[in-house]
């Protein structure tokens, strides 16, 4: 692939995620805990990790928490190694599901739940496990949940995409 | 052949971790499984303290409890005949008397109180309690001397027990009642019956009697409220009662004989056959139930400093906190007591 | 561009059993955790640290400050129940979560490190002598 195809494609996907987290961030939220969202930014990053690789896809997730942070004037602050966390154990599991040959909407529910995993361990190590711990249960079913549904609708948009390849 | 998947054998495998690690949790945790009945003459509340997987156990085990409990009532009550029981051993005054094991325990327990505590802790008292019960039905107020001629010449200490043949012989012109010991003793009972199912942890509150078995998971004691003397619904302060400790309080104000609109306490001196009215309340923590209720008795009848005399005089640690009349409470150092903010009473 | 065969694996057996297994751990940790019932206090802490334990009975507002002396919220007990009121943090998820009155339920708000839960008194009495 040439340097600068590559270029362009990374940078719409990273400026879709972008879009994405901040439509997220906007949109009122409809679940019992406004804390919980979608995980509408995940889409672009799953299609960054079929698209190209995993490398892409690390660059993608830190690069969203980090142009975000910047944008919104946390960067560096407690919220900011929040993401961070949830970023990196995200594309972990990633990982994980490519070794374990996942199908794409199990490969989304794993990324999600390991970004919620991620927060929950460093919410857990700063501000209590027993704060953590409530949100257990919370966590495993969003994940489960928005995790296929992000999953099903990056692989529908992954088979649009070939057919234009 | 033998192909063995071993990806999905090892997903099987952690899944079946999982859950029964999941099945694990949900059976270690801890719950109070309670009940209350109606025994001598008050509500028992009985709480058992454990973990889910025993919770059936925990179930049988409360209802044996009360059924000690019972027995225990009927084995000591003087108003409903029972083979070996209080009743039966009264009708057969001057006789030995074969009764059962409990009375005789209540019995040579109680009997040494008379002594110790100059003939105010009596439990010859059954006619002057009749008397009483009489006169409140019919509002009028029996006299001195008809309560002193109903105590016979006879003390408890010539009652005879004959423990080798389980007999007891009663003198002819005396009758017992065991009221203010058997609610204490039957707490024993339960205890030491709990302490064989192998219950842990356990709070038994008969009122005003509790006892206490073992610790809750989250703290190192159980937290007591001690009721308000005047006021229902109000506390003068919370206790902690620690395992194998046992409370226990007298007032005037919950059984009381209601004449002429007046409130006569249930608590009959042994010499005179009168309610004595020195305190409003006597609280006593100790280490058994039945000490707990026969003290929180004998502390009622007795002046402070006899009281103190009658303590040294025990192997029991006994910490005690007086109500006096002028709304001034009285403790001893060891009576540990966090009083609620809104409470009246002076402390001294 | 070359998408690998791999990722139009269709969801699986084994998939599934993953996603049920999860869903199992999901309940049955829901159920574990949760131990509601009204709750008496309602405890904040700030940054780990204990900032103060109120009581859910009594209506007050609470003005919570942060290590250096800084008003970065406030919060409101009425009716036996807590909410935050005002918030310096962005996204004001604090404030969108409403009031609680459930044991073991919580109020967190992450930019500001501040923890509100709602606790059982501790102190509760396990039986009244009468």
């Amino acid at each position: 692939m040439k340097r600068q195809r590559y270029i362009v494609i990374i940078g719409v996907l990273l400026a879709l995620s972008l879009i994405f987290a901040y439509i997220e961030m906007i949109l009122p939220s409809f679940l019992p805990n406004p804390a919980f969202k979608i995980g509408l930014s995940q889409i672009p990053i799953l299609l960054t990790f079929y698209l190209l690789d995993l490398k892409s896809a690390t660059a993608v997730s830190t690069g969203k928490v980090l142009m975000m942070s910047l944008l919104f004037g946390y960067f560096l602050t407690y919220i900011f190694f929040v993401n961070i966390a949830g970023a990196v154990f995200s594309i972990i599991f990633i990982g994980f599901s490519q070794y374990l040959k996942f199908s794409i909407p199990m490969t989304s529910l794993m990324s999600s739940l390991g970004h919620n995993l991620g927060q929950f361990l460093i919410i857990g190590y700063t501000l209590g496990w027993n704060i953590a711990l409530f949100y257990l249960p919370f966590i495993l079913v969003f994940s489960v949940l928005f995790g296929l549904i992000i999953g099903f609708i990056s692989k529908s948009l992954l088979l649009k995409i070939e057919k234009r390849l | 052949m033998l192909i063995v998947n071993v990806k999905k054998i090892s997903l099987i495998f952690i899944s079946f971790i999982f859950i029964l690690s999941l099945i694990y949790f949900y059976m270690n945790q801890n719950i109070v499984v309670s009940q209350t009945q109606f025994i001598m003459n008050t509500t028992v509340e009985i709480k058992l303290f454990g973990k889910n997987i025993d919770k059936n156990k925990l179930d049988k085990t409360i209802n044996k409890a009360f059924n000690v409990m019972k027995e225990v009532e009927d084995n000591s009550t003087s108003y409903f005949a029972y083979e070996g029981n209080a009743a039966s051993l009264n009708a057969h005054r001057g006789e030995y008397y074969r009764v059962n094991q409990d009375l005789i325990d209540q019995l040579s327990i109680s009997i040494p109180f008379y002594n110790l505590t100059a003939g105010e802790f009596n439990i010859g008292l059954f006619r002057t309690v009749n008397i009483w019960k009489n006169a409140s039905e019919k509002n009028y107020l029996p006299t001195r001397e008809e309560t002193l001629n109903s105590i016979g010449k006879s003390t408890p200490n010539d009652i005879v027990i004959d423990k080798f043949n389980s007999r007891v012989l009663l003198p002819p012109d005396m009758e017992i009642d065991l009221g203010g010991v058997s609610k204490g003793y039957s707490l024993d009972k339960v205890i030491s019956f709990l302490k064989n199912s192998s219950v842990d942890t356990a709070l038994i509150n008969a009122g005003g009697n509790i006892i206490a078995l073992g610790k809750p998971v989250e703290r190192d004691y159980f937290n007591i409220a001690v009721q308000d003397p005047e006021v229902i619904n109000k506390i003068i302060g919370t206790v902690k009662l620690r395992d194998g400790q046992a409370i226990a309080t007298s007032g005037s104000y919950n059984r009381y004989y209601d004449i002429y609109g007046k409130k006569y306490s249930h608590i009959l001196s042994g010499i005179t056959g009168y309610p004595t009215e020195l305190y409003k309340s006597v609280t006593v923590i100790t280490n058994k139930g039945i000490i707990s209720d026969i003290l929180s008795t004998s502390l009622f009848l007795l002046s402070i400093d006899d009281g103190r005399k009658l303590i040294d005089k025990l192997d029991y640690p006994v910490e005690v906190l007086y109500v006096l009349n002028d709304d001034t409470i009285v403790k001893s150092e060891g009576f540990k007591i966090e009083y609620s903010q809104d409470n009246i009473y002076k402390n001294q | 561009m070359n998408i690998p065969k791999i990722t139009f694996i269709k969801i699986n057996k084994r998939e599934i059993i993953i996603i049920i297994a999860l869903l199992i751990l999901a309940f049955a940790s829901y159920f574990i955790i949760n131990n509601k019932g009204p709750g008496a206090k309602a405890q904040i802490e700030v940054a780990q640290n204990l900032y103060g334990t109120y009581d859910l009975s009594k209506d007050q507002d609470i003005i919570i400050k942060d290590s250096k002396g800084q008003i970065i919220m406030t919060a409101k007990i009425s009716n036996g129940t807590i909410r935050v009121i005002t918030s310096t943090c962005r996204d004001k998820i604090c404030i969108k979560e409403g009031a609680i009155d459930l044991s073991g339920q919580t109020i967190v708000c992450l930019p500001n490190k501040v923890v509100i839960t709602v606790i059982n008194d501790n102190n509760q009495i396990d039986g009244v002598l009468k």
